[in-house]
């Protein structure tokens, strides 16, 4: 046993390793965890794992240990964050752990095929940090693991495979450069973490305005506080069990957070007497010149009782899933439906079929939602 | 560089071809300097050139190829020749050939790229890099030729990422008759991927020299940076987006303030370039200038549209509108830098405005423009409960509010405008009036 276990401490596949290289990496841990890209809730991304996937690779279980340990505390002394250091040095620590055991349980097999034992090593290494790290921010913000890792996965995974290429990379590369491999290595992970953070950019860019939109229709009325929240998180679960696509619960949960926008222009209807207001109150005139919310204004403008226009069948479901949403959570809120302009299904059914609007409200009635009367 | 524009004016016509002369010319002196050697290795990179190049993702003004790294191996793969020869093979993008784009177009993409690869392949050469594959086999690099090979590796990179960017902002300039700064400002965001990019050249270079099987690895890599490009076009939009969606809310709310936050926007532009504000300053500024008042989305309509004087609550709530409209613009990720101007709209230059009663030091220079060019389409729009002063009247107000509620500088600046513009066209100047008058009554 104390000779498998040496042998899995010695898993690398290019021996021993110098100062230079140890130097090597940790600077470039540092520099790639310096660059992080931070999400919300105090959560951030670091390609990083990639450099230290590749030394675990070459130079072993307790290299790679060394690496994120020395790189951990350089960074607290540079950055400070002891809790953000922390949590990321753990993952990384139960990742090398889950490496090691990969070596206990290959022992000599593959030692003839040293590329592929090493690219398990790296696959195993950022598989594990990726749902040790998900499961950790998991507790600290109280949310569903599962939930997180299934919707980080997607968009985390074009930065894992980037990051499993760029191990591999090292590995190819290390035998003639050595430690000056990491340099280009660098640069392809500084263009992946660039390309990841612009995505982020993008989706907070797009969910901060809808919050600040939902913010001033709210603002005219308290009792509408948290009804377009309430209102998506139903219509994302009612969509998510009718087992729609990911783009399209997206379209349908910008959809159910703006579906009541339109009170920003319902004071000036008022003033021009009830007449006005039917027409006036129009979300989708709101969004209509931001080609992001492009997909989003049809079923808006269902929701607001334009059926004469033209829509396809996956609008008039969307909005019939929002209508419902909407309906359920007046139903829920006495005191949302005082202020709701009527049900919204009366709005949206001229334009829906029997079939849709009963697979709509079998979906809700399945997640245990009472359904409103009307519907 | 591709556009969609049609009519070719003439010093871009000249430049075209030009260039696609001097790429010739420095493509044969390249050739004759190391004449490519046909290799695998080689013929790897002209097919994924070829394959890559029909991927190219398009920003609004350009289009970024990812053959670009791949250049950059065949550079130190085989030298300057054999790179050209890979930079040409670009030409092979189907989409752009269909294209309707004028001949000088095509004829200024193929040369620019022959000039730029042939002078950085030669600079390689220069400096001392060598080629990892020569009549004598295949030679990756050592550790023992760093850190020597780093000067013409960074060099090569840095010279190819800028003079690269630099001839396609000079071309673009020239092609759609536009400022050059107005082009560069797009292309200097894309100089840190661009030199990234050639590092992931050299590192294709070494794989393939040390093992071809290997070259599959940089398919996800180029993926990734072919997204980041795209994404660099997604951010203007979502930032576009962003703007249109909180000015189509401002309109909900109140007619009268889209109209007026958009001659907000005009008159601060020309203060702006009175003041000889650079284009990108001038963009933000009219971006602040047309959510200046964003926080009114906070106001009921009944105070906005209220003929009579506030009550001591409505005040209240109409002074902390620059705070609302900057904490709701400070939440958006592009727009955070907006939020001091918007915030500091009603300061006085001399301190005692609202909210904070910050004088000139602490508010932000666009702050102190939007309070001028607000003040001034106050007081020459018609309201509920006035009528609109004329031009004249209005400037005598700026002037003599000049170094204490507004910024005298400023105000020399825009009136100096205000007083040109009236006497190029005094009818048209009054008529505008007229019009702000009447448009600002039927809202």
């Amino acid at each position: 046993m104390n000779q498998i276990m040496l042998e899995a401490l010695h898993l690398g596949v290019a021996g021993t390793a110098g100062p230079a290289t140890f130097a090597a990496f940790i600077v470039a841990v540092v520099i790639m965890d310096a660059l992080d890209v931070a999400l919300p809730r105090g959560d951030s991304v670091s390609v990083a794992g990639a450099l230290v996937a590749a030394m675990v690779a070459l130079h072993g279980v307790p290299a790679g240990l060394l690496v994120a340990t020395v790189a951990a505390v350089v960074s607290l002394c540079l950055r400070g964050g002891l809790a953000v250091s922390s949590w990321k040095w753990a993952a990384r620590v139960v990742s090398l752990l889950g490496v090691l055991g990969l070596t206990l349980v290959l022992g000599d097999s593959l030692e003839r095929l040293p590329l592929l034992r090493a690219a398990l090593a790296v696959v195993t290494y950022l598989s594990l940090e990726f749902l040790v790290s998900q499961t950790l921010a998991g507790f600290r913000q109280s949310r569903s693991i599962l939930g997180l890792m299934k919707g980080n996965l997607r968009r985390h995974f074009p930065l894992m495979a980037s990051q499993l290429s760029a191990s591999l990379l090292v590995i190819v590369t290390y035998d003639g450069m050595r430690e000056w491999s990491i340099l280009p290595v660098t640069a392809l992970l500084l263009i992946t973490r660039q390309s990841f953070a612009l995505l982020h950019e993008i989706r907070e860019t797009y969910r901060t305005t809808v919050e600040v939109l939902i913010q001033a229709a709210e603002q005219s009325d308290t009792r509408r506080r948290g009804h377009a929240e309430r209102t998506a998180l139903i219509a994302r679960r009612i969509a998510a069990r009718l087992h729609l696509s990911a783009k399209e619960v997206e379209r349908v949960n910008f959809a159910a957070l703006l579906h009541d926008i339109g009170v920003i222009a319902q004071e000036q209807a008022d003033e021009r007497g009830p007449q006005a207001r039917a027409h006036s109150g129009s979300g989708a005139k709101v969004i209509e010149d931001a080609e992001f919310f492009g997909s989003v204004s049809p079923v808006l403008h269902l929701c607001e009782g334009d059926v004469d226009g033209e829509y396809t069948r996956d609008d008039v479901r969307a909005a019939l899933i929002v209508a419902l949403a909407s309906d359920i959570d007046c139903l829920r809120r006495q005191v949302v439906s005082l202020v709701h302009d009527g049900n919204t299904v009366d709005r949206v059914l001229p334009a829906a079929s029997q079939m849709q609007k009963s697979r709509v409200v079998a979906a809700a009635v399945e997640l245990g939602y009472q359904i409103p009367a009307v519907w | 560089m591709s556009s969609n524009h049609q009519a070719v004016p003439r010093p871009f016509l000249i430049l075209s071809f030009a260039t696609l002369i001097l790429g010739v010319v420095l493509f044969a002196r390249a050739w004759g300097i190391i004449p490519p050697l046909v290799s695998l290795q080689l013929a790897l990179l002209i097919v994924s050139v070829v394959v890559t190049e029909n991927y190219a993702s398009s920003l609004p003004e350009f289009s970024i190829s990812l053959s670009y790294p791949l250049s950059m191996a065949a550079v130190v793969i085989a030298g300057p020749a054999a790179a050209c020869i890979v930079a040409a093979l670009s030409f092979t993008n189907l989409k752009e050939l269909r294209s309707r784009r004028p001949l000088a177009v095509h004829a200024y993409n193929l040369g620019q790229l022959l000039v730029i690869t042939a002078l950085v392949g030669s600079l390689y050469l220069a400096l001392g890099g060598r080629v990892l594959i020569a009549a004598s086999g295949a030679a990756e690099m050592q550790a023992s030729d760093f850190p020597g090979i780093l000067l013409p590796l960074v060099a090569t990179a840095a010279a190819g990422a800028v003079g690269n960017l630099a001839l396609l902002g000079v071309a673009a300039s020239l092609y759609q008759s536009r400022p050059l700064r107005e082009s560069s400002a797009l292309l200097m965001s894309l100089l840190p991927s661009q030199l990234a990019l050639a590092f992931v050249g050299f590192l294709i270079g070494q794989v393939l020299t040390v093992n071809v099987f290997a070259l599959p690895l940089f398919v996800v890599p180029l993926l990734v940076a072919r997204q980041l490009y795209i994404r660099y076009t997604t951010m203007r939009t979502a930032f576009a987006d962003t703007v249109k969606s909180l000015i189509g809310a401002l309109e909900a709310k109140d007619h009268y303030t889209r109209g007026h936050s958009e001659r907000v926007a005009a008159y601060s532009l020309e203060i702006g370039r009175e003041i000889g504000l650079d284009s990108r300053s001038l963009e933000r500024l009219e971006y602040a200038a047309l959510l200046h008042d964003l926080g009114k989305l906070s106001l009921p309509a009944s105070i906005l549209r209220k003929p009579e004087a506030l009550t001591d609550d409505e005040r209240c709530l109409v002074v902390a509108h620059p705070d609302a409209g900057a904490d709701m613009v400070a939440r958006i990720p592009p727009l955070r830098d907006l939020a001091d101007p918007v915030r500091h709209h009603h300061e006085r230059y001399s301190g005692g405005g609202y909210p904070s009663g910050a004088a000139a030091s602490e508010a932000s220079a666009f702050g102190r423009i939007l309070c001028i060019a607000d003040s001034f389409d106050a007081m020459t729009t018609t309201r509920a409960y006035r009528s609109a002063m004329s031009t004249e009247a209005a400037i005598g107000e700026l002037e003599s509010g000049a170094g204490t509620q507004f910024d005298p500088g400023m105000v020399q600046a825009f009136v100096g405008f205000l007083r040109r513009k009236a006497a190029a066209d005094p009818v048209v100047a009054e008529s505008s009036r007229d019009t702000r008058e009447a448009v600002a009554v039927v809202m």
